[in-house]
């Protein structure tokens, strides 16, 4: 069976892979053979958006900090 | 050593479960939630999974997903940035749904699961495809052809496979066709161009094509360039589908076909209106058909194999599965039983065991029976509780009733062992009826199915005698297996199976060999000694907009709210009252047949 993982467990977990997983877009963006390096910080600033949304729906209590970034 | 393959998040999400190289379970999360063509992470499809093989979370050895996020969202920023700044208004919200969820599928596997991110890995979408279809059919050498709207990069990938029993597996890729390039995004441009549903009613216009003719097939040459390299380039002034997500057609693309179709209007054949739709479907089908059988030509003369394994969403198309058989130059075209997207949770997890685990290769059950199986006693629980009348059989008896309620112009909800895998109905969930009239079909499209008037219905054939009724190519009772191929009807049989012949003299037909289905069989056979003609229409078991049933008490639910009149599963069969009126239809088709 499944266990069942309350929401902020679940966000947190998502949370701390994601570092990983812009590590390797960065990566791959930077060895890419079109020449593509210059997306590399573009790329990186969009997934730390992102990053910063998924942290801000799954810990509400941290959603007014992180709004009020913008 | 247990890898589960799951597929998610676009359309058709899916989980299949390989252990010690072979598959043991595979579902789409749509048959248990319910919600057709359910794009959600399949939590569903991965407890039944792991529940079928009595294995928890943690002994999973790896969990794959069916492609690779981070490419997909390199595409993505790739494409948007490009269309700057006709994109400015896509671009916030592909990136809200790709940053959202999307490209963190990592730790949302493991979030749900609770496996390690080192037990989560990614093969290529295209890799899944070829995986689904190389590695799920009975030949150790092939060429394979991947083909759909769009994976990370890749619309089209040709290579070549090879395994050897016992031994390693290679999956060689040569050439790739990339985004925005894709035949499956011009198909799909139409689909919306003709008021149907994108990446779920390409089916329909395939259906519609047999009503038109191929006049505009100048007009849609100018959308499709072919490259001295045999590959194509689409001409992206006509499309909008790169830029915007709103509109996959641009105004000069309306310039040359004409006003596109209102999806709120229903087509009238009988209209000059209604014809233009119904040619323009013909003629996309025709430069679609033409141009995989040149791709695929090009790759026999390079590989010089007898046997093609084709993938991807666009294997579904049968009309084009046919044309590549005949005239391509490969003896066996293999088409697996879920070549879309679902069926890339099985190449996912075979991939993985057999390239990333270099595990030795393993001969697979050749049939499409993965999922969760029927008990007919708990349909006769349901239907006694309900106060209908329940009998159950022992298969002989049971066949022979079954084969008397059709013989009779009864409509049989069809329910036996393991739900199918993937989007046709092979006989385990299906509605069966008498392939006779023009009657039978409106009267399922009418009363049953609730669906557009020229969709056609598919035949079920034993295959010992499929070669009298339909025009079978050689190769082709290996496509129609899994209802990949659509071949003549022959002609004069035509008058007499009128409810599967499609407006072009053509059929979808299933060719059933005994090992595969053999309730199925022995029922055809028994159909076959009353009536003198073994055939049977075999249509999905479910109403329109609902996904095909899985358990008892889905099929016993839509028993009640439609006009089928006989309900099996397993051993028993349920018959509503007032359908043990209808008029005997068998003495009429005797007469016909003597």
């Amino acid at each position: 069976m499944i266990k069942t993982r309350g929401r902020t467990r679940r966000g947190l977990i998502v949370f701390g892979s994601t570092f990983g997983s812009m590590a390797q877009l960065a990566r791959g963006l930077w060895q890419s053979d079109s020449d593509k390096r210059w997306l590399t910080p573009l790329a990186v600033f969009l997934c730390i958006t992102g990053l910063l949304l998924t942290l801000a729906t799954a810990v509400e209590a941290l959603a007014p900090f992180i709004y009020s970034i913008w | 050593m247990n890898i589960l393959g799951i597929s998610a998040h676009y359309h058709d999400s899916a989980a299949a479960l390989v252990v010690d190289g072979v598959p043991v379970c595979a579902i789409q999360e749509e048959r248990l939630s319910r919600h057709k063509g359910d794009a959600a992470f399949p939590l569903l499809a991965i407890e039944s999974c792991l529940q079928h093989a009595g294995i928890e979370p943690d002994e999973l050895d790896a969990v794959v997903f069916y492609e690779r996020p981070m490419l997909k969202f390199d595409r993505i920023l790739t494409c948007a940035l490009r269309a700057f700044p006709r994109s400015w208004r896509a671009f916030p919200k592909a990136m809200k749904n790709s940053l959202g969820e999307k490209v963190w599928m990592r730790g949302i596997i493991s979030s749900h699961l609770g496996v390690p991110g080192r037990k989560v890995l990614f093969t290529e979408h295209h890799q899944s495809h070829a995986a689904a279809a190389f590695l799920t059919a009975p030949t150790c050498r092939a060429a394979i052809m991947t083909a759909d709207a769009v994976g990370e990069w890749t619309t089209l990938s040709v290579g070549e496979g090879e395994r050897v029993a016992n031994g390693p597996t290679t999956i060689r890729r040569f050439r790739e066709i990339r985004f925005p390039h894709s035949l499956g995004m011009l198909y799909s441009t139409f689909t919306a161009y003709l008021g149907f549903k994108v990446n779920e009613d390409e089916y329909k216009v395939m259906g519609l094509a047999g009503y038109g003719q191929p006049t505009l097939v100048e007009q849609v040459r100018k959308l499709i360039r072919r490259t001295p390299d045999g590959a194509f380039t689409l001409d992206l002034n006509y499309f909008e589908f790169h830029t915007t997500a709103e509109r996959s057609y641009s105004s000069r693309f309306i310039e040359l076909f004409g006003p596109p179709r209102n999806p709120y209007e229903p087509i009238d054949l009988d209209t000059a209106e209604g014809q233009r739709f119904a040619d323009c479907a013909a003629s996309v089908q025709r430069v679609l058909e033409e141009t995989l059988v040149e791709v695929a030509r090009a790759l026999h003369q390079e590989t010089d194999l007898p046997d093609l394994c084709f993938g991807g969403g666009l294997a579904l198309n049968g009309v084009a599965n046919a044309r590549i058989l005949a005239e391509s130059g490969f003896e066996r075209v293999f088409v697996p039983p879920a070549p879309g997207d679902a069926g890339c949770a099985i190449g996912a997890a075979l991939y993985c065991d057999r390239i990333h685990f270099g595990n030795p290769d393993r001969d697979l059950p050749d049939h499409p029976f993965w999922g969760p199986s029927v008990d007919g006693s708990e349909l006769a629980r349901l239907a006694r509780e309900d106060g209908h009348f329940a009998a159950e059989f022992q298969d002989g008896t049971l066949i022979n009733q079954i084969a008397d309620d059709l013989a009779a112009g009864r409509i049989v909800g069809w329910m036996e062992g393991a739900l199918e895998f993937g989007p046709r109905a092979l006989g385990h969930r299906s509605i069966l009826a008498a392939p006779h009239t023009i009657e039978m079909r409106d009267r399922l499209n009418r009363e049953i199915k609730y669906r557009e008037p020229f969709r056609p219905f598919a035949p079920v054939v034993p295959i010992e005698v499929a070669a009298r009724y339909f025009d079978i190519p050689p190769g082709g009772t290996r496509l129609a297996r899994f209802m990949s191929g659509v071949f003549p009807v022959r002609r004069e049989w035509r008058s007499r199976l009128q409810a599967i012949t499609h407006v072009d003299g053509t059929a979808r037909v299933q060719v059933l060999e005994p090992a595969m289905s053999p309730r199925l069989h022995t029922l055809l056979v028994a159909y076959g000694q009353r009536t003198a003609i073994p055939v049977l229409l075999n249509t999905s078991f479910n109403l329109a907009g609902e996904p095909i049933v899985n358990r008892e008490v889905e099929g016993y639910s839509t028993f009640l709210r439609c006009k089928i009149d006989v309900l099996v599963a397993g051993g028993t069969r349920v018959m509503k009252r007032t359908s043990a009126m209808a008029k005997t239809q068998l003495d009429k088709i005797k007469e016909e047949v003597a």
